[in-house]
């Protein structure tokens, strides 16, 4: 059975866009990150247009983050004057990175731009939780959770973001800092979900962590709440800005990565921490290697469509 | 216009030139028939659509179709090695004026049935050089002197290699079908291929010359739920973009409600 997608003017097998939902979701379940930063990449090895992948995996992020950050406020693990902060430097970040798309796509670089900043953050990423998954590995100190390890420690950035202006007192993750990290932060992510159509879980959550000095639980359901706020920005100014939203994509995306992500949720609860984390790095390298791949081979067709097809 | 309005006068028109008849004068009284006339596009729709067209022809004879669909313009990226040794987009230019579709099937391998100067004079070339003709061809940046031409040809070529690529440029010998003074052929329609009314040109091939019999009209539309997505997405963005984001809301809310639990992000 197979699905017209109206933006992206592709029709593609269903159950192949439920997979691939299905897998990113079953892989966010399983290691307890995003999705997004393998979805994008997956959905144009698929065929479907690069801008519209990345346009279309910001609104999927919509729905996913939506039902995490549910839970997580029902939890109490959501500052929400903290996700305030990020969500401001979100919304100004999200909306230069539409118009950085916006600017590459006048000179036709939009792709080729989205292909290499994909393939410098799932090298660095991927390369540093190899590493880092190795090297635990190797000392065998599998007894703390994924969870524990991440709690925060005093940082050098810490240190410095209570020595700057404009500090403010953050009740619900027990801290007072400067609002200019997490505004940059936010802005910074924000910048990275339009461009790559990411969340930013991944670098948002261990730099919430280490820079800022939350606690991990806290800094989960914040980053939910704010990527929330974040995507539905970037979602509506990439409709406006560019018109890449395909809104049939994100549904059945988002029926596959719900399913998916309950599968890998129970899944992970098996695996030891460093094992979960060496895999994640494997697939994020492998994703790597394979963009890094199409950028070095010599085209078979120099001719290329700019803007993912034109019609 | 509203594009509903556009869909509709357009199959009024087709309707209107279009069904079984014969054509005073070409060759043998030939009459044929398109079926289906309007190919309509859902959100299931295949990656292929299929239309038949069939006809009577005079013994002897070959039979050439010609589908030729609405054109477009095409913003195209010409690769080029950048820092030495990664491909980057070095040049860009703009298509215009080309059929995003473009169809040659024939009963006969043409080289036997048609020289090359009959090919070119009724269009039906195996390089697809009428389109090359037609095509606009809009360099971002001036090309240095005397590149142009070979540039214009390159981005062309290129193109319809691509559009090759995906079945929207197809040329086919022995894909009409001869049984007893009736062809038969069926041409598939790519999900890519865009909306609009679609020429269809029929050619009676005899004693080295190609005679066009007739000429039809066939409809691709889409169903009322892509034209309005697609609409919106285009006139009114924000509204979309809105809808867009509520929707996703919502059903991740619904999913958090239901299953009790994130779906990560």
């Amino acid at each position: 059975m197979n699905i017209y997608l109206p933006i992206a003017h592709v029709s593609i097998n269903l159950f192949l866009v439920v997979g691939l939902g299905g897998l990113v979701g079953f892989l966010s379940g399983l290691f307890g990150v995003g999705g997004g930063f393998l979805l994008t990449p997956l959905l144009i090895f698929a065929g479907i247009p690069p801008t519209v992948a990345a346009a279309s995996d910001s609104n999927q992020i919509v729905a996913a983050a939506s039902s995490g950050a549910y839970t997580h406020s029902r939890m109490g693990n959501v500052d929400f004057k903290m996700g305030l902060v990020m969500l401001l430097g979100g919304i100004a970040g999200g909306s230069l990175g539409v118009q950085i798309i916006k600017a590459l796509s006048a000179l036709g670089e939009v792709d080729f731009v989205i292909k290499l900043v994909y393939v410098v953050i799932l090298g660095v990423i991927g390369s540093f939780m190899f590493i880092e998954s190795l090297n635990a590995l190797r000392r065998k100190s599998n007894v703390r959770e994924y969870t524990t390890a991440l709690e925060p420690e005093e940082s050098g950035f810490k240190k410095l973001a209570t020595k700057l202006p404009w500090q403010m007192t953050f009740e619900k993750s027990h801290m007072t800092t400067s609002v200019i990290f997490p505004f940059l932060l936010g802005a910074f992510v924000g910048v990275l979900a339009a461009v790559m159509g990411v969340g930013g879980g991944f670098i948002m959550v261990p730099s919430m962590i280490y820079i800022l000095g939350m606690p991990t639980i806290v800094a989960i359901g914040t980053d939910l709440f704010q990527i929330v706020l974040t995507s539905i920005n970037v979602t509506i100014q990439q409709a406006i800005r560019n018109h890449t939203v395909d809104l049939v994509l994100v549904v059945v995306l988002f029926f596959g990565s719900s399913i998916g992500a309950q599968v890998g949720a129970r899944v992970g609860k098996r695996l030891r921490g460093e094992q979960l984390r060496i895999l994640l790095a494997i697939i994020v390298l492998a994703v790597m290697v394979k963009m890094l791949f199409d950028l070095l081979v010599t085209p078979g067709n120099p001719i290329s469509f700019a803007t993912g097809g034109g019609h | 216009m509203h594009l509903p309005a556009i869909g509709i006068l357009s199959l009024v028109l087709a309707t209107a030139v279009s069904g079984t008849a014969a054509f005073a004068g070409s060759p043998g009284g030939l009459a044929w028939k398109i079926e289906p006339k309007v190919l309509e596009r859902s959100l299931f729709s295949k990656p292929y659509q299929t239309s038949v067209i069939t006809g009577t022809c005079p013994a002897n004879a070959e039979v050439v179709i010609k589908v030729v669909s609405p054109t477009r313009s095409f913003k195209l990226n010409r690769a080029g090695k950048g820092l030495g040794f990664v491909w980057v987009p070095s040049g860009h230019a703009e298509v215009e004026e080309i059929p995003a579709m473009y169809a040659i099937l024939s009963s006969a391998k043409m080289t036997n049935v048609l020289s090359p100067a009959e090919q070119e004079k009724a269009g039906l070339c195996s390089d697809f050089r009428d389109v090359f003709r037609q095509a606009r061809v809009r360099f971002k940046k001036d090309p240095p002197d005397g590149q142009g031409a070979k540039l214009r040809q390159e981005y062309l070529s290129g193109l319809v290699r691509r559009f090759k690529e995906g079945g929207l440029y197809q040329y086919a010998e022995g894909a009409v079908k001869i049984e007893s003074c009736t062809f038969r052929a069926q041409l598939a329609y790519p999900a890519s291929a865009p909306v609009g009314e679609y020429k269809i040109f029929c050619y009676l091939v005899e004693g080295g010359a190609a005679h066009l019999v007739f000429e039809d009209r066939l409809l691709v539309k889409s169903s009322p739920v892509i034209d309005w997505l697609s609409y919106y997405a285009h006139a009114s963005p924000a509204v979309y973009g809105i809808f867009s984001a509520l929707v996703a809301v919502m059903v991740g809310l619904f999913v958090g409600v239901v299953l009790g639990r994130g779906a990560g992000h």
